[in-house]
């Protein structure tokens, strides 16, 4: 059997989705064993020209992390689709927009005003924003749309398995890998790399069923490291969470942050997430229930860390 | 009521204004309270006018 | 004149180009980079809880 070729893009991402690649560590060189990489900006030098020549679906499988931003991201999203026979969005941003995606609650003009003119290590006298087409002497440059929303790697193209995290655990890659290699692929649109379970379910802290009088902000409290977090009054996501990142925030006395985003049925997890919190607040009337709430300083950046442009609202207005 | 009060907030900051979500309960013997409240809900909608995105800063982020 | 462009520039975090134009005689006349990328942490850090910030900017770059 030839080799597996497989490639990995970032969109807008941070990259850390493509060192959690490299964090299988030694286990690279197995993975060098049944496949050839044909692009990955992070760690080999291919061009967009060499994915361009590739014939359509040369690629077996493409992990594309980060979010679609502007007309590049969409442009390579599609380019790569063409070329890949299996496509993954790889990591919160794909799927979601993840941290990119909190830009949905600002506007394209004000954020382009705060980078471009209104930054204190910026100097633009001249006001001069990035233009897509822009002449200099020697001929015409060319930059990206930068674009009114961010968008989730689906709103563009046709996606074929989903895999979760901020960043997705080595652990998982490993095992998705060896997945991917066997040829036993799950069915088109699942999510792979993580359980359907929630966090919750998985989690060792102990419940007890205790409603939650206050809210608490991290340094307002020394937490029990052995009871739920929630319970304790901090707002961890882990009740509508997917199980499958080792609860590792949970693990180090932090509340989960909602990284691994819905289980499988929830269209939406910070609706999700409200329902979850409302049931566990102990107050007797309106009032103190608003008290309660009150002490959660910023719910929408909460409940929609990683998922707004994945929500049903899209954006803020 | 307290998921009311949540998501409420939550819309706030997403620039769904106040006035274009209400809870109510009626029952169904109430013909009267239903079609009040409906008359006035979307008087009051109407006057809020089309929920346009983009229109002001988001006020989400902000607090 | 030949105009040379290097896309990606790849093995470093975020996306960049250069554009390079050489003269009849093939020596570099003038040479451009861009940075295609922009994401706006700048902008939606803003009315964040102090504590969210950290969590949020180590994803400026995870390399
Ligand atoms: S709410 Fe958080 S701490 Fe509590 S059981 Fe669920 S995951 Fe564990
Ligand atoms: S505990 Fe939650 S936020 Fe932390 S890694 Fe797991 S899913 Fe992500």
């Amino acid at each position: 059997m030839s080799k597996l070729k497989l490639a990995s893009y970032w969109a807008a991402a941070c990259g850390g989705c493509d060192v959690a690649i490299l964090d299988i560590n030694e286990k690279i060189l197995d993975l060098a064993e049944v496949a050839d990489i044909v692009f990955w900006p992070v760690a080999l030098d291919f061009k967009y020209a060499d994915v361009e020549a590739y014939a359509d679906g040369y690629i077996d499988v493409c992990l594309f992390n980060g979010a679609i931003r502007n007309s590049e991201g969409e442009h390579v999203a599609k380019l790569l689709r063409q070329k890949s026979k299996v496509l993954v969005a790889f990591g919160s941003c794909a799927i979601w927009g993840g941290i990119p995606g909190l830009a949905n609650f600002k506007r394209r003009d004000d954020i382009l005003n705060r980078v471009y003119i209104e930054s204190d290590s910026t100097q633009n006298p001249e006001r001069i924003y990035p233009q897509t087409k822009y002449r200099v002497p020697e001929g015409e440059l060319e930059l990206p749309e930068f674009y009114k929303d961010v968008k989730c790697l689906a709103d563009v193209v046709d996606v074929d398995y989903f895999m979760p995290g901020c960043p997705p655990t080595a652990a998982q890659i490993w095992a998705v890998i060896q997945v991917i290699a066997s040829g036993n692929l799950p069915p088109k649109g699942a999510f792979i790399g993580c359980s359907n379970k929630t966090l919750c379910d998985e989690c060792e802290r102990e419940k007890t069923g205790k409603k939650v009088k206050k809210f608490y902000r991290p340094y307002e409290i020394i937490v029990d490291p052995k009871k739920c977090l929630l319970e304790q009054g901090l707002t961890c996501m882990g009740p509508v969470t997917r199980a499958g990142c080792g609860n590792q925030c949970t693990s180090a006395n932090q509340p989960c942050r909602g990284c691994y985003g819905p289980v499988d049925g929830v269209i939406d997890q910070g609706a999700k997430y409200i329902s979850a919190l409302a049931s566990v607040v102990d107050a007797g009337t309106p009032e103190e229930a608003d008290r309660i709430i009150s002490g959660i300083v910023d719910p929408a950046g909460t409940f929609y860390r990683y998922g707004l442009p994945g929500s049903l609202l899209r954006r803020a207005k | 009521m307290r998921r009311y009060q949540l998501m409420k907030k939550v819309l706030e900051q997403l620039g769904v204004e106040d006035g274009r979500v209400r809870l109510e309960w009626i029952s169904s013997a109430e013909g009267t309270k239903f079609a009040k409240v409906m008359t006035e809900f979307t008087e009051q909608v109407r006057q809020l006018g089309p929920f346009k995105r983009d229109q002001k800063a988001a006020a989400g982020g902000e607090g | 004149m030949k105009r040379v462009t290097i896309d990606p520039i790849t093995r470093l975090e975020g996306h960049g180009r250069i554009e390079i134009f050489l003269d009849d005689a093939g020596a570099v006349e003038n040479c451009y980079f861009q940075i295609p990328e922009l994401r706006g942490f700048e902008k939606f850090c803003e009315g964040r809880p102090a504590e969210e910030v950290p969590q949020i900017v180590s994803r400026i770059c995870g390399v």
